[in-house]
């Protein structure tokens, strides 16, 4: 796996690999992937949520590419995140937990 | 409006996802290339598929992503070669609630 990627492992065995950059769109990672050692996270470039699905951990990689695409734009020129109305509490709940 | 192609590609295959940037101006075979520092399979040893109407299509090597019609954050199907030569079929693991609501429709 490339340097620069980040693998993402959810509760039931889903992996997304996603760019370094975006994976640190959330906080709660960039922390565990520069803990310097203390988490194995930081040394394979892995991290497993056991609390969260598959289904769920693809839109936060989606969200994930949003942010970094639309940091910079102006408010009104950004178009909408789409959710599944179906899903949006867990995402919710994700969101929260990964500080994004 | 005109298509101003993808950003990024999902490209699945079982429980793996990859969130893949690309140009719109990539061909199919640098996407290929591309995959291989991931999952380590030479690019002849990789087809990838787009759904259409008609069902799973082979995407060809020299194409470029504009010219497929690939939309921005598609899901593209990685396919890898089996010991027979032939490419194994589309293999995307649904998640659970897709499973559960195709079963309740």
């Amino acid at each position: 796996m490339p340097k620069d990627t980040v693998k993402l492992i959810s509760a039931d065995g889903f992996e997304f690999v996603v760019d370094y950059e975006a994976a640190c769109v959330s906080n709660t990672i960039k922390n565990m992937l520069n803990a310097g050692g203390c988490f194995t996270e930081s040394e394979r470039g892995e991290v497993t949520f056991k609390e969260i699905s598959g289904a769920v951990l693809e839109q936060v990689c989606r969200y994930f590419y949003y942010n970094l695409r639309h940091q910079n734009s102006a408010a009104r020129s950004v178009p909408e995140f789409k959710v599944e109305p179906s899903i949006a509490l867990e995402l919710l709940m994700a969101a929260n937990f990964l500080d994004t | 409006m005109a298509s101003s192609g993808p950003r990024y590609v999902r490209v699945k295959r079982q429980k793996t996802t990859y969130f893949l940037d690309v140009e719109p101006s990539l061909t199919v075979l640098e996407v290929k290339q591309k995959l291989q520092e991931h999952c380590e399979q030479a690019p002849e040893c990789q087809q990838l598929m787009k759904k259409r109407n008609i069902g799973w299509v082979a995407l060809e090597d020299a194409k470029r992503l504009e010219e497929l019609d690939i939309e921005d954050e598609s899901v593209i199907a990685l396919c890898y070669v089996q010991e027979d030569g032939n490419f194994e079929d589309v293999d995307i693991t649904p998640y659970n609630r897709d499973v559960e609501s195709n079963n309740a429709a």
